[in-house]
């Protein structure tokens, strides 16, 4: 019989079945640990969504509502809209920035230039502080009135500005913070990329009579395609499921204008007990994520293949 | 255009170089210093107009204020612990299930493996619910327990791990098998040593995530004996609502230690992460 | 080998944890939960707590605070979790949904008649379904009034507060002062957007002013979509066209820097004034009647309440009310209750019971309080009912899209309307179910 995809053939020696048995051995924990706290919550959650439910009546007393819940956050629900415009927006923002600067700097520091610890270090800070700090720090910072960016601005004579008050700016201001605390981590993944790029591969390009620029679009950018494909697809995943920031920053306000997705949920289920249509949410969410993901890997690895 | 560029002189790009990274760099690190700053002002100064960019004293006594209202020992200690044991389970974890799906070949692994893959993508929030319905059955809510063993296994550290266990060769397990030593043996003397780095780089992005977790600790903990720091952090949000420079205080407490102990490990933290970009 | 042991470390570790928790439950022990959280609430807390204890040797009280924010996800989550605290305080609003899920005790006849005898009634209302049945002891009573510095209406040129809308929109807009930058450095009536309370109170005392409602009389239609409510958030427009408000100066952070001229805000703001460096207590922070819209006739009101409660799981109801009662009732004539005194001293509220407002009626008459204490008899409860806190927070929303110029009057209160009786529906097809 031949072992199909799926199903190898079970070893006829007792070695080599010994030795499958420590396999399950090795696996059971881990994988029991995530069936119970990741596959299993994911089925009831879908069970969820399909229900009413405020949390506080008994589980198998939800009243069934099939689809409703979806349809009226596709057609109904206004904020869950505005928020998933403001979550793409945050998003390719967010992505957009990290990857250009991200790249930029990491190039910076890959050239001959001193102190490139030191740099490394100063950049990575804010990727490891909590995003609850950083919150914390930059809703003084943008502070209408006394942060201390209106006090620079003003003092250069220019008009003071709301930042996270204001409702055209405060979504671009989260997006900044998002930037400000990430950008160190991608300078360090494409900075380990590029150092990954043997030599060899610049010095034929100059045998060649190829200059920086083409260099950089010939030999860097193809070789790089697959730490590029790590930086947009994580990046992006983390994006459309910010929390933290905007609950400590402006909570969604003025006028929803900075909702996000997540935080829409998270008070679609806390503040108006509504477990079914935030776990609809989150499947929605989901399947965008999904989607998303798809994409720029089918996008990224195919042009990789090309070249 | 390569022409350009080598026509410049050399000094003025090297400058220029430096002048992009110092300017990023400041952008960087200025709103820590602003918060130190801050932090040691009186409430009057932080909203004297014009603004005063310095305190006229220090004000230290911001921070003994702070360690009188908030119990910040306590704070790192959960932070701590928590954190701790959730590295040490998954370093274990995803190592004992990468090395069987990178070493090892029995029925249903593809499939299983595959389906560890999948979970990857799922937002945090899908199953948010549905865990503090499962802590709570176990009477894990408002206990150490409950914050810490959903956190224990790790689809993407089982991914990680096996990426890395691949490279691990065949011929030396075998060799091991040959003098006598059992496979919890092999896994413990042969394969662990060699994959060091990728446990620190798995340690290292375990333990960033689990000390700023924020939304997991503030459904599932009720008592603020328990509270890990970005929870205490959150407190202060309220508390210190009218008085920033309390706030900066306290914040600054909470994220100035972690700098202080990155920039001591950073050649560790900075190798672990490059890694995951690389092999993820 | 390594993963059982370690697995079995960890659960014996659980199992110790556990039981170190479970040693103290001696005698009858109760946990209370409540949001206030400062250092100096926590031990005015305790204090009443360990005279209950003292008097009451078999019972332990255990206090747990959590911030406002969370108080309801709390309170939730710890019912889901099986995990309820005996003893709750919380905001009245939520009443109606923590009623329909079952969250709460009846309390005794004893308490029922208590109450009956000692609180308004339009406060007991305020804790009370629309079955007329009340679920605990209401504590704080907080009405809104217009707060205005007195040195900027000066230097504006007013010696006395607004009384109808167009004194506050010139009053407003005479206050509000542009830098040489062109940017605003001082606004005449302050807004507090990004709270929930801070913009729907305010909204509502000037809507009731104006003569309108919030909800219809039997709670089962919004009504604050009328002519009257219109206006009033057209108010609010031309407010922010005008000059005369501006969202992103809020009035909450602001007010006590002296840099807003006016705010519509509760009287426990006492003690944030008091410690205020940029306006002076004394001298400075007027309190006045709400302005009279076009459509009123006479200045109204808000008032929001809070009330203790038992949880309808916990295996201690007699003792939790028991204690309830102890903290609220007056021990000795004319000395007030243990909550009254705290919520008068240590908070600057006003307390529901009548003894209570007797006995600390020195504390509350200084110019700021003693004027809350005056519209606390007049102001009109806000209106619960189940979802009601979720259409709070729709209309807070486009009130705040109106202030940022993102939608009409008209357009805001419509859809609001529209979405909030459908929540009024769907609860009542639920009650129903």
């Amino acid at each position: 019989m031949k072992s199909s995809w799926w199903m190898p053939d079970i070893p006829k020696s007792a070695v080599l079945r010994r030795r499958m048995f420590w396999a399950y051995v090795f696996v059971a924990a881990p994988v029991v640990a995530l069936l119970v706290f990741l596959a299993g919550p994911i089925l009831f959650s879908g069970w969820v969504s399909l229900h009413r439910w405020d949390m506080l009546s008994p589980v198998g007393d939800m009243p069934w509502r099939g689809l409703q819940n979806y349809v009226f956050l596709l057609t109904r629900d206004t904020i869950f809209i505005k928020a998933l415009g403001n979550t793409f927006l945050f998003a390719i923002g967010g992505v957009g920035a990290n990857t250009i600067l991200g790249l930029g700097f990491a190039l910076l520091l890959n050239s001959r230039i001193r102190g490139r610890t030191v740099w490394r270090v100063l950049y990575f800070m804010p990727v490891i502080t909590a995003p609850l700090a950083l919150a914390v720090m930059f809703s003084f910072i943008f502070d209408r009135n006394y942060g201390v960016v209106n006090n620079v601005i003003t003092a250069l004579g220019l008009p003071r500005q709301p930042f996270l008050s204001g409702p055209h700016q405060a979504l671009m201001t989260l997006i900044f913070i998002a930037i400000y605390q990430y950008v160190g981590y991608y300078i360090v993944i494409f900075l380990a990329g590029l150092q990954g790029i043997p030599q060899d591969y610049y010095d034929a390009a100059q045998v060649d009579g190829a200059g920086n620029w083409q260099a950089f679009r010939f030999v860097t950018l193809p070789l790089l395609r697959p730490v590029m494909l790590f930086v947009v697809v994580t990046n992006t995943i983390g994006a459309l499921q910010v929390f933290d920031l905007v609950f400590a920053t402006t909570g969604g306000a003025p006028a929803n204008s900075s909702m996000t997705v997540v935080l829409h949920m998270y008070n679609t289920a806390f503040k108006f007990s509504r477990m079914g249509r935030a776990s609809a949410m989150a499947f929605i969410l989901f399947a965008i994520i999904m989607l998303i993901t798809v994409m720029q890997v089918r996008l990224l690895r195919d042009r990789a293949y090309q070249d | 255009m390569s022409k350009d560029e080598h026509s410049l002189p050399q000094s003025a790009a090297r400058a220029l170089k430096y002048l992009v990274l110092a300017g990023g760099a400041f952008l960087m690190v200025f709103p820590f210093v602003w918060m130190m700053i801050a932090s040691v002002m009186t409430a009057g100064e932080i909203q004297m107009r014009p603004p005063v960019w310095l305190p006229a004293q220090p004000q230290f006594d911001n921070y003994s204020e702070l360690a009188r209202s908030i119990p910040i020992g306590r704070l790192y200690f959960n932070s701590l612990f928590t954190s701790g044991i959730i590295v040490l389970g998954v370093l274990l974890s995803s190592s004992l299930a990468g090395f069987a799906f990178a070493k090892y070949r029995f029925p249903g692994r593809e499939l299983l493996f595959y389906l560890i893959l999948a979970t990857m993508m799922i937002p945090f929030f899908v199953t948010l619910i549905p865990v503090f319905f499962i802590v709570r059955q176990l009477g894990w809510i408002d206990t150490y327990q409950g914050l810490v063993v959903p956190g224990l296994a790790s689809a993407y550290g089982i991914f990680l791990m096996r990426q890395f266990m691949v490279t691990v060769p065949d011929e030396l397990l075998d060799a091991a098998r040959i003098d006598g030593a059992s496979e919890p043996m092999i896994y413990w003397r042969i394969v662990i040593p060699l994959v060091k780095p990728a446990l620190a780089t798995l340690g290292t992005f375990t333990f960033i995530g689990a000390w700023n977790n924020f939304l997991w600790p503030l459904l599932v903990l009720n008592s603020r004996e328990l509270f890990t720091l970005p929870l205490g952090i959150n407190s202060l949000r309220s508390l210190y609502a009218d008085n920033t420079n309390l706030l900066m205080a306290g914040t600054a407490v909470a994220v100035v230690p972690m700098l202080l102990l990155f920039v001591f490990l950073q050649r560790y933290f900075i190798k672990g992460i490059a890694l995951t970009g690389l092999k993820g | 080998m390594s993963l059982k042991r370690s697995v079995l470390v960890f659960l014996s570790l659980a199992l110790v944890l556990s039981f170190g928790a479970a040693t103290l439950a001696q005698d009858t022990t109760l946990t209370m939960l409540t949001h206030w959280g400062t250092e100096d609430q926590l031990a005015a807390q305790q204090a009443i707590i360990d005279a209950y204890m003292a008097e009451h040797p078999d019972v332990v009280i255990e206090l747990v605070t959590v911030d406002f924010g969370e108080l309801r996800a709390k309170i939730i989550t710890g019912r889901t979790a099986g995990i309820s605290a005996d003893v709750y305080h919380f905001y009245h609003l939520w009443l109606p949904d923590f009623v329909n899920a079952g969250v709460l005790a009846e309390p005794p006849q004893d308490s029922l008649t208590y109450i009956d005898e000692n609180v308004a009634q339009g406060t007991i209302d305020a804790v009370s379904t629309s079955d007329g049945q009340t679920w605990g002891y209401p504590t704080e009573v907080n009405p809104y009034l217009l707060v205005y510095n007195k040195r900027l209406l000066a230097e504006a040129g007013y010696d006395a507060p607004p009384a109808n809308w167009e004194e506050l929109k010139e009053i407003a807009a005479a206050i509000t002062q542009v830098d040489d930058s062109g940017a605003i450095s001082q606004v005449g009536l302050g807004v507090m957007p990004g709270w929930d309370s801070g913009i729907v109170h305010p909204f509502s005392a000037l809507l009731f002013s104006n003569g309108g409602n919030y909800l219809s009389a039997d709670r089962a239609m919004a009504e604050f979509n009328s002519p009257q409510g219109i206006e009033t958030l057209q108010l609010y427009a031309d407010l922010v066209a005008s000059g005369g408000t501006d969202a992103s100066i809020n009035g909450l952070a602001n007010f006590p820097s002296g840099t807003v001229g006016m705010v519509i805000m509760a009287p426990w703001w006492r003690a944030t004034l008091r410690a205020a460096e940029g306006v002076d207590f004394e001298t400075e922070v007027g309190v006045a009647e709400i302005p009279v819209g076009p459509s009123g006739d006479a200045p109204s009101s808000i008032a929001y309440t809070w009330l203790f409660a038992v949880d309808s799981s916990s295996p201690n109801k007699p003792a939790a009310w028991d204690f309830i009662h102890w903290m609220n009732a007056e021990h000795n004539d004319g000395a007030g209750s243990a909550i009254g005194d705290f919520l008068v001293n240590a908070l600057g509220a006003i307390p529901s019971f009548n003894h209570d407002q007797a006995a600390f009626a020195d504390s509350m008459s200084d110019h700021y309080v003693s004027a809350f204490v005056a519209a606390s008899a007049y102001a009109r409860p806000e209106q619960i009912v189940a979802g009601g806190q979720e259409i709070k927070t729709l209309l807070q929303a486009e009130i705040e899209a109106v202030l940022a110029g993102m939608t009409t009057p008209e357009d805001a209160l419509a859809s609001v309307e529209m979405q909030a009786n459908a929540i009024l529906e769907e609860q009542r097809m639920m009650a129903e179910e």
